[in-house]
Formats: C-alpha cells, sequence, structure tokens
C-alpha cells in the first residue's frame, strides 16, 4: 500500500502543487464519488454527471496553485463540481424548453415530469401510495419534486439532505452565512412537502 | 415556553436540523400530543425527510471509474509535458 494514503489532503495538495501527478490523482480518488453523486442529484443523467466529474479534477489540476488552504480542499473541490452542475442543469433547462415550445401535443407528455392522475389513482386503493410504488418508481417522484424546487432551494436541499453535508460546510461551499442557509433550506423543505403533500402518509 | 400553530414549521426545521434544546424539544412534543393537526404535520414532514434519506447513495460505477482515472492520467501527464516545453 503506497505511503500517500495515509496522508492527509493539505499534504497530498501542497505534493501536488510541487508537481506529484500521483498525489494529485490521490486527492481525485478520495471525492470521486461525492462529486459524481452531487452532479447526479442535480442533473439526473449519468452522462452529464460523468462529464461534470471530468470537468471538475481538470479544472481543479489547472487551478490548484490558487487554492490557498483557506477552506478545505474537500470544500473547494465541492464547490468547483456544483458551479459545474449547475452550469449543466441551466443548458438542460434552457434545451427542454426550446424542445416543449417546438413539440406537439403528444410530445409535450413527456416533459410533463408528474403524472398526478396516475398517483391520484394509486392513492385511493392504499392508505400509504409510496408503499405501494415501486422502487424506481419512488426515486422518480422524489426527483421530479425535487425538479420543481426553485434552484436555490434544490441545491441546499441535495446539499444537506442528499449529501449529508453540515449547515456551516454548505455556507462554506455558498459563500452564504449559515443563518442564510438555514433560510433557504426551511423554505425547500416547506415547499418539497406541498408538492409531495398528495403523496404523503397523512393518518397517524 | 408557548408553542403556537403558526410556528411549528420553523420549530420543525429547528428539530430535523437538531438546533433545538431538550427543553425546547419538550414543549414542541408537549404541544404535538395536544394538536391533531400540528402532529399531522409533524408526521408527513418527517415521512417526506425519511424518503429522502431513504436514497441510496450514489457511486459511480466500476467501468466508469476505470474509464476516468485513465482519462485523468492522460490528460494531466499531458498538461505537465505542456509546460515543460513551455519552460524550455
Amino acid at each position: 500500500m503506497s505511503k500517500l494514503i495515509k496522508q492527509d489532503d493539505a499534504t497530498l495538495v501542497t505534493l501536488a502543487k510541487n508537481g506529484n501527478v500521483s498525489a494529485f490523482e490521490k486527492l481525485i480518488k478520495r471525492y470521486e464519488d461525492s462529486i459524481f453523486s452531487l452532479a447526479y442529484r442535480i442533473l439526473q443523467d449519468k452522462e452529464e454527471a460523468y462529464d461534470v466529474l471530468q470537468e471538475t479534477a481538470l479544472s481543479a489540476f489547472k487551478n490548484l496553485k490558487k487554492f490557498k488552504g483557506k477552506s478545505a480542499f474537500s470544500t473547494w473541490i465541492y464547490k468547483i463540481a456544483l458551479n459545474y452542475a449547475l452550469m449543466h442543469k441551466r443548458k438542460q433547462k434552457s434545451l427542454e424548453k426550446k424542445m416543449t415550445v417546438i413539440s406537439t401535443d403528444d410530445d409535450q407528455k413527456i416533459y410533463d415530469t408528474v403524472d398526478t392522475d396516475k398517483f391520484a389513482e394509486i392513492q385511493t386503493l392504499e392508505d400509504n401510495p409510496l408503499k405501494t410504488l415501486e422502487e424506481q418508481e419512488l426515486i422518480n417522484i422524489l426527483n421530479d419534486s425535487l425538479n420543481k424546487l426553485p434552484e436555490k432551494y434544490r441545491t441546499v436541499f441535495i446539499l444537506k439532505e442528499l449529501e449529508g453535508k453540515s449547515i456551516e460546510e454548505i455556507a462554506k461551499i455558498l459563500n452564504l452565512s449559515p443563518a442564510a442557509i438555514k433560510t433557504r433550506l426551511h423554505r425547500g423543505r416547506i415547499f418539497l412537502k406541498g408538492l409531495m403533500e398528495k403523496y404523503l402518509n397523512l393518518s397517524i | 415556553m408557548i408553542i403556537r400553530c403558526k410556528d411549528i414549521l420553523n420549530l420543525l426545521s429547528d428539530f430535523f436540523d437538531d438546533e433545538l434544546d431538550s427543553k425546547e424539544e419538550e414543549f414542541l412534543f408537549d404541544h404535538l400530543y395536544q394538536c391533531h393537526r400540528c402532529l399531522q404535520i409533524y408526521n408527513s414532514y418527517k415521512q417526506m425527510l425519511d424518503l429522502f434519506h431513504s436514497l441510496k447513495p450514489i457511486k459511480l460505477e466500476e467501468d466508469m471509474r476505470r474509464s476516468f482515472h485513465k482519462w485523468l492520467h492522460i490528460e494531466i501527464k499531458q498538461i505537465v509535458i505542456k509546460k515543460k516545453y513551455k519552460k524550455l
């Protein structure tokens, strides 16, 4: 086993800054799953999430000298990844808009994210409709609901509830105060609860 | 401390972020056991968060991981070589 594995991020950063390619690769290996996961949660597309991972790694390598160590390396690289993921997301949305404009009525159905009639039907069958759904259907409902959140709430919600970041860490990634993050998180949750109310079991 | 129904969403957000002290938590649950409507809100709020927390962690597939490592190695080697030649 290489000695580098046991070294902390700061040491690997120093080595990488001095031209040690292997140290940089080890750093990236530590965060590749987190970067891919964050990008995938935002984009819901494997290929695009992979593109974000490549762009993030390359950008981190090219800009490593600019990293002064004021924040953790993980925060710095997460910030880069988030920026690329959000750029892809905006492109996705503008493409969806263009395609919606040129689509026929039938095509339009493809872009309707949640088939509410279908779920309204399921809801009459069981007290808790979500329990009767296949895993993939449940994932689709959660992702569709998440997609309807305004970007500033969605990003904070994904970082906190899906990626498990602390409020302090999210504040550093987004350059905002912890109080602002709490507000966005709170509003995002209320928004999502409202969107998902019809799928949630209200019986006690 | 008196809990008002209109404050319940703020309190729940703080509760799920572990921001309430034990006394505040006690007041919150006292209220929930007396107020059916707020208890329903608590239940659906918790269920919504539980559902998102139940999503499996996402990891790179192994073939993707391998091709990423290979790609990254080539890319950064190229950058390093280009830099070297610029200096000469």
